[in-house]
Parts: C-alpha cells; structure tokens; sequence
C-alpha cells in the first residue's frame, strides 16, 4: 500500500470507523465506476448489522460472541465471507487454546508464522504474549505459571531473518522446521525425525495446525491494510 | 512412512467419532491428507470443512481458482504444484495447459483473460510481499468484490499450509479424488 494512504489511516484513527455508514460493499456487483478501494476508506469497513446479508450476521454475531476481544482486526474482512469466517475461526479458537502445544511454543510457532508471512499486525499483536510465555488467565489455568518466555533477543532476531542465537533445544527445533519449509518447500526426513522424536506426531499435526491458522490470519489481515501499532520488521519498515 | 494409517484398535474415542464425522462427509471418505490429519482428530475435524469449502463452495470462477493455487503450489518449484493437478478438476476448471504450464515455470502467462491477468497480479504480489497494492486490491474490488478479495487471500494462504501438511505428513491425495 502507498505511504500516504497507511498514514492517513494511523493519523485519523478511530475516525474512520464511521466511515463504514459510508461505505457499504458497493461493489457487489462489479461496477467498475465504483471501486471498492480508494485512499479515503478502509478497504474493508466494518459493517453494520443492517449492511449484513442474512448468514453473515448470524457468523459475525456469534463469533463476536464467543472470540476473546470480539469481532476485531483480520476478523473484519473475514467476514465478508462467513463460510470461510465461520470455518477459519473455529479453527482459531481450537489453536489459541486447546492444543497440546505448551503455550510459550504456540506463541513462537506464531511467530514464526507472522514473520515467514511477513504480517507484522500478527506478530506484534502476540509480541507480548510471546514474551510472557503465553496469557495470565486462560493459559495458565491449563499449564501453570510459564518458567520463562521468548526472550526479547529471540523475537528480534526473528523479527530481522536471521536465527536467534539462543534459542532452547524446542524453540530451535520449531523454528529449523518451519523455516526448512518456508525457504526450500521440503520437510527433510533430517528435521522430520528430530521433531518427531521430541514432539510426536500429533502435536506435529498441531503445530502445523497454529502456523497455518496466525499465517493465515496474517495474510488476511495485511491484504486489509488496516493501520498496526508497530512496525517490527526493519525491511518493511517504509 | 510418516503417518501410517490408524487402524480401528489403534484409535482413540475421540478418533474414532472423527473418522466417521469425515467418512461422512467426504465423497471420497477418509482418506489423505485428512486420515494423516486424524493424528490429531481436532485438527482434522477443524481443517477438512475449511479446506472443503475453499474448495467446493468459492464464488471466485474455478479457472481463477485453479490458478491461485497452482501459482502458490508452485512457488518453490513446479513439481510441488504436480500433486494439486490431478483428477478432473485441471480438465474442467477451463484453465488452459500453456497457462497452467507457464504458471507452473513462474512465468507470466501470455494471451490471460482480463480476470486471469488480475488475479494472477493479485496472488503475484500477495506471494511475494504477502500484501497487495492499493492499484492491485482496486482492481480486484472492482471486478469480483470484497467477500472474493477475502477468498482469493485465504485460498491462497491455506494452499501454503495444505502444501506444508502433504510435505510433513508425506502424504497426497488418493488417485480420482479431486485436489484442492
């Protein structure tokens, strides 16, 4: 996106969210004399229960309900489409808490996610949580107090592409994984065996579970274009 | 091999009662990448609909669908696409071979439609950077609309991880069954 439309976005703040009245899908019918995007709006606003079809109020109510923090961020332009919204969060809610991915992981394996996507809004958004080794409340009435995070070096590194230097044998062991994956395409029997042994095959099937999800998420949520609070990632700093 | 299929006694309760929710939904029945999947059944129970439905249910044509994900298959090297061209889905999604072909080199194909040349702009960029500019987006918005902006971004993104499950997992689809 061009500088001067983000900028405009972090200047006026939450100004723009009553540019949704304004801006309903007038698209919908492909009329090429009005464009969706223009640098006045956000490319998807957030739509008032009367702008919904029926479905897509049904999913948004009731993901706004049962979604910690609500209908928010990539879940804006998710629901535009409510099949994928539907699906996409459901699968969300078993990654955020019900894997057997210890909680400090899932949020490195995130990440990691976020940086391989190159979404900074998801990985400033879990940045902290990270570096908690996961979230006070709901977190820790399953695994307990966390010994320890990610540590800030650790996020760092990642955050400039080069493998942190201090990383715990499960910390390096995820992030050779997906990082194998995301610059060659392949999964070496090498790197299978190492994490399988440590991990096993199901919680394998789980991590690829969070990374697919926040990577997602990622994607959807740059694709929006909507403002982030931080830009973590020196090369796209702008 | 990675995953070998579960047998009956090997299952869980829990993976039992998925394996017959996804033998009954699916045509084909339980079978790769979701019988690998079912290692743990929650996933499998979460991502087979998700995966499904990006499939089956868009409303971006199956020619522009095709060509995301055989752009994004592709992105590492042409053979990787190969497994996401089988069955009947290539011969009827109208998507033409010196396309698919081009598209598989990472070549810009020659002679694309006005949608085919927008989309492939879009998954293009949104391959490259994992964003898309303002005058691409547009363009998009334009022609189809927001909720296909929507599709053709998560299409594309869970094309990467469905690829990253087969390569873990060692896993394809079974022979007739249509691909992603």
């Amino acid at each position: 996106m061009s500088l001067s439309r983000r900028d405009a976005l972090i200047a006026s703040g939450t100004a723009l969210a009553g540019l949704s009245l304004s801006a309903p899908d007038s698209s919908a019918q492909g009329s090429p004399s009005q464009p969706a995007g223009n640098s006045a709006e956000p490319r998807f606003p957030k739509l008032k229960p009367e702008e919904m079809y029926f479905e897509q109020r049904r999913v948004a109510e009731a993901v706004n309900e049962r979604r910690d923090g609500g209908l928010v961020g990539p879940f804006v332009p998710l629901s535009y489409a409510p099949g994928i919204l539907d699906r996409q969060q459901m699968l969300g809610e078993h990654c955020r808490y019900s894997t057997n991915v210890p909680p400090k992981l899932r949020e490195w394996t995130i990440a990691i996610a976020a940086r391989h996507m190159n979404s900074p809004g998801v990985f400033s958004a879990h940045a902290r949580l990270a570096e908690a080794g996961g979230s006070a409340k709901r977190d820790e009435a399953r695994w307990g107090k966390p010994a320890n995070g990610i540590a800030k070096e650790s996020m760092e590194a990642l955050a400039n592409r080069r493998r942190p230097p201090k990383l715990d044998d499960d910390e390096a062991l995820i992030y050779d994984f997906f990082t194998e994956f995301n610059d060659t395409g392949e999964v070496s029997d090498a790197i299978f065996d190492r994490v399988e042994q440590r991990f096993g095959k199901s919680v394998i099937i789980d991590l690829i579970a969070i990374y697919a999800h926040y990577g997602t998420l990622g994607w959807v949520f740059n694709v929006s274009a909507a403002p982030v609070a931080s830009r973590p990632f020196p090369d796209q700093a702008e | 091999m990675r995953y070998p299929r579960l047998t009956p006694v090997q299952m869980t309760p829990r993976q039992h009662e998925v394996a017959e929710e996804i033998a009954k939904q699916r045509a084909g029945g339980l079978s790769d990448p979701y019988a690998a999947l079912l290692y743990s059944p929650d996933v499998a129970r979460l991502l087979q609909p998700l995966w499904e439905y990006l499939r089956f249910n868009l409303r971006l044509p199956e020619p522009l669908r095709l060509m995301a994900v055989v752009m994004t298959a592709a992105r590492h090297k042409a053979a990787d696409a190969e497994i996401f061209l089988r069955g009947d889905n290539v011969r009827d999604s109208g998507l033409t071979n010196d396309k698919i072909k081009a598209l598989l080199e990472g070549r810009r194909p020659t002679g694309m439609t006005q949608d085919e040349a927008i989309v492939y702009d879009f998954c293009s960029q949104l391959l490259k950077t994992g964003r898309v500019t303002d005058n691409v987006f547009d363009s998009m918005a334009a022609r189809f609309d927001r909720a296909i902006c929507v599709e053709l971004t998560t299409l594309c993104a869970n094309t990467v991880m469905l690829k990253l499950v087969l390569k873990v997992t060692g896993t394809h689809f079974a022979d007739g069954e249509p691909a992603h």
